[in-house]
């Protein structure tokens, strides 16, 4: 039993480096999905639906809904970008000058 | 407490409703009944129902049948339907006198039309196709049809009367033309139905006996004396087949017995192709490839919401039309898939055409504008990443890209820089008779987690640059109404319609009070922030916030506990 569970162990590890390799072909997909996001054609699969609801809304309805989903996403992002700069700024407030520098030496 | 649970009760009883009421369980309604609830119906209209005629028009292309225009199919299957009416409901093959009737047969086989449904989108109906109607179709066609192309004629006599007298003899061609690169001949032959005795003048078309002239003439000998004429004509459309033969009786001229038969002008291309070695092959059969009998599966028409429709005698009603069957081959009738799983047509990803920039205004799409060109940049930012990153794995790990000598194809071995050894014969030549461990990969985990992280930041970029570009450009179509025709009606009907006593439709009376709900839902909505926000600064001083707490007198009870402290 011992000795099976040494020879499995012994597996894995000349299997190493092609168990390696698998990381480098995960790697090479993302790559591919980054290169690729852009081409996408999303409004190309979203036109039917939203064309039809336009069609039977009708363009007031259906830009009154689209403005106000544009607005609360702006102010989302504004409010989310604001937090973050006084996050930054209110974190560098706090720290005495030098302190990463204290920090980074231990003393 | 108990104002709480009403309110879910009633919110579980609406989304039920909702629920019980949209389509989503549709494709469950549909049983797989093997046999449909049809009614007594006299033989002639079962022979008529547009069930019977969708099986009749495979069972005729899988005997050896290639239509090529409607009118030819519609023309087979009412001269089949016909012949089988001629056959008599009684009709049973002679090596089965005690099998059930030709009647029996075909109700039987139109009622045990099994449905199947793999979703809500199609349904099929199989039917098995028995042995006698396969065999008598099989003897109609090999009858009628010969392999290669098929003609076929609407007979009309039109009953023209003329006389005329001349000695014929048998097989003798009687009159000969061409007509549209077609030999058109009318010769005399035997009446296979009287071997003995009979002769009449049969219209050939190409060498091709189509049709015999009635009345059958009277002659044993098969040559003699008869008085005949014949002649074919043709008008602009039409091609008239002329054949009066009679004999001269003492004191009588001539004798009537002639017919005009009308034919329709002869198509450039054959309507109908008889298949090599199926059509006059008695020996041939075939099976379903699915199912190993003879099964012919047909879509069964429904209605938006997956119920069945049938017609007056309770038969289903197939979806598929006569035109449907134009072109289909004998060798494709067996591969007829017999599950009700439908083909998905995915349709092309239609290009989004850019706006003329006079509607882009306002400011909303003013940022839109700005954004896009972000987006741009920052997807060149992940490129350039990427190219930093690939170039720091080229230095640091030297993994460059093989070379290939371009003539033999080799792998091209880089320059050796010396031969290596150095001083009093030292060799500092890396060996390269064993494998060294590639442990390059480890960075590729790191690298996964990075890209993961850039991944997601495009995939927000590529939100906001459909909604603030994308949705606003989206053109009004009706392309999800493609498939119901009535409901876009219904739709334009309902929108245009005038509101009693107002001069406005019911879209403007739709758009108007929507409109209206929709901003009080965002009044309170920014309501709810206002306090919410009014509550956080507040919250800031707790003293403050103390007084401004409703519950007056809890905080009287606080503020004397706090004192007491």
């Amino acid at each position: 039993m011992i000795v099976d569970f040494f020879e499995m162990v012994g597996d894995v590890l000349s299997n190493f480096t092609s168990i390696l390799s698998y990381f480098g072909n995960i790697r090479t997909i993302m790559e591919s999905v980054i290169s690729e996001i852009g081409d996408y054609n999303v409004i190309g699969a979203l036109e039917p639906c939203f064309g039809t609801i336009r069609y039977v809304a009708g363009d007031t309805v259906y830009m009154t809904l689209a403005r106000f989903l544009q607005i609360g996403l702006f102010i989302l992002l504004v409010r989310a970008l604001y937090e973050l700069v006084s996050m930054i700024l209110l974190q560098l407030g706090a720290q005495k000058p030098l302190s990463w520098l204290k920090t980074f030496l231990n003393i | 407490m108990k104002k709480t649970i009403l309110k879910r009760i009633l919110a579980l009883v609406i989304v039920f409703m909702m629920l019980i009421s949209t389509p989503f369980y549709i494709s469950e309604n549909i049983n797989n009944s093997p046999y449909a609830n049809a009614t007594a119906a006299t033989f002639t209209a079962v022979l008529e129902s547009e069930l019977f005629l969708q099986i009749l028009i495979p069972t005729l292309i899988s005997a050896g049948l290639v239509f090529k225009s409607k009118e030819a199919v519609e023309k087979v299957a009412d001269d089949t339907i016909e012949w089988l009416k001629q056959q008599g409901f009684d009709w049973k093959p002679p090596e089965e006198p005690n099998g059930p009737n030709l009647e029996d047969v075909i109700k039987e086989m139109l009622k045990a039309v099994t449905l199947v449904s793999a979703s809500y989108e199609l349904v099929k109906g199989i039917v098995k196709i028995p042995k006698m109607f396969w065999d008598l179709i099989k003897s109609f066609v090999d009858d009628n049809f010969k392999e290669g192309d098929n003609y076929i004629f609407e007979l009309t006599p039109l009953g023209v009367e003329k006389s005329f007298s001349t000695q014929i003899k048998m097989n003798q061609v009687l009159i000969s033309c061409e007509y549209n690169g077609n030999l058109l001949q009318i010769i005399m032959a035997q009446n296979p139905d009287y071997p003995t005795g009979n002769v009449s003048p049969y219209v050939y078309v190409n060498g091709v006996k189509r049709h015999y002239v009635d009345p059958i003439v009277k002659n044993t000998s098969g040559a003699g004396s008869t008085n005949i004429k014949v002649k074919i004509s043709a008008t602009s459309n039409k091609i008239y087949f002329n054949a009066q033969i009679g004999s001269s009786p003492a004191g009588q001229t001539s004798m009537l017995i002639s017919d005009l038969v009308e034919y329709p002008p002869i198509q450039e291309e054959a309507p109908i192709y008889g298949y090599p070695n199926i059509v006059d092959n008695d020996n041939f059969d075939w099976n379903n490839n699915y199912t190993g009998s003879k099964d012919i599966s047909i879509p069964i028409e429904t209605d938006i919401y997956g119920n069945i429709k049938t017609d007056e005698n309770e038969y289903y009603l197939p979806s598929i039309d006569t035109e449907d069957w134009i072109g289909v081959q004998p060798t494709e009738i067996p591969n007829l898939d017999p599950s009700g799983t439908p083909i998905p047509e995915i349709p092309e990803m239609p290009e989004v055409e850019n706006q003329d920039d006079d509607e882009q205004t306002g400011i909303l799409i003013y940022i839109g504008n700005i954004l896009q060109p972000i987006v741009g940049q920052l997807s060149k930012i992940v490129e350039g990443v990427k190219t930093i990153v690939s170039t720091t794995n080229k230095l640091v790990f030297n993994t460059t890209k093989p070379e290939l000598d371009p003539i033999t194809g080799e792998l091209v071995e880089p320059a050796a820089a010396g031969d290596g050894i150095i001083g009093n014969g030292i060799d500092t030549r890396i060996p390269t008779d064993f494998e060294w461990g590639s442990f390059r990969h480890f960075l590729d985990i790191f690298f996964i987690f990075i890209y993961f992280i850039v991944i997601l930041i495009l995939i927000i970029l590529k939100f906001l640059q459909i909604v603030f570009v994308g949705i606003p450009n989206i053109a009004a179509n009706t392309d999800l109404f493609a498939q119901y025709p009535n409901i876009l009606e219904g739709v334009n009907y309902v929108k245009n319609l005038q509101v009693g006593g107002l001069a406005i439709t019911v879209h403007q009376a739709f758009e108007f009070v929507f409109l209206i709900f929709f901003y009080i839902f965002i009044i309170k909505q920014i309501r709810k922030m206002y306090n919410a926000h009014v509550y956080e600064e507040s919250a800031e001083n707790p003293r403050i916030s103390q007084d401004m707490k409703m519950d007056y007198y809890e905080n009287i009870k606080n503020k004397r506990w706090s004192d007491n402290k």
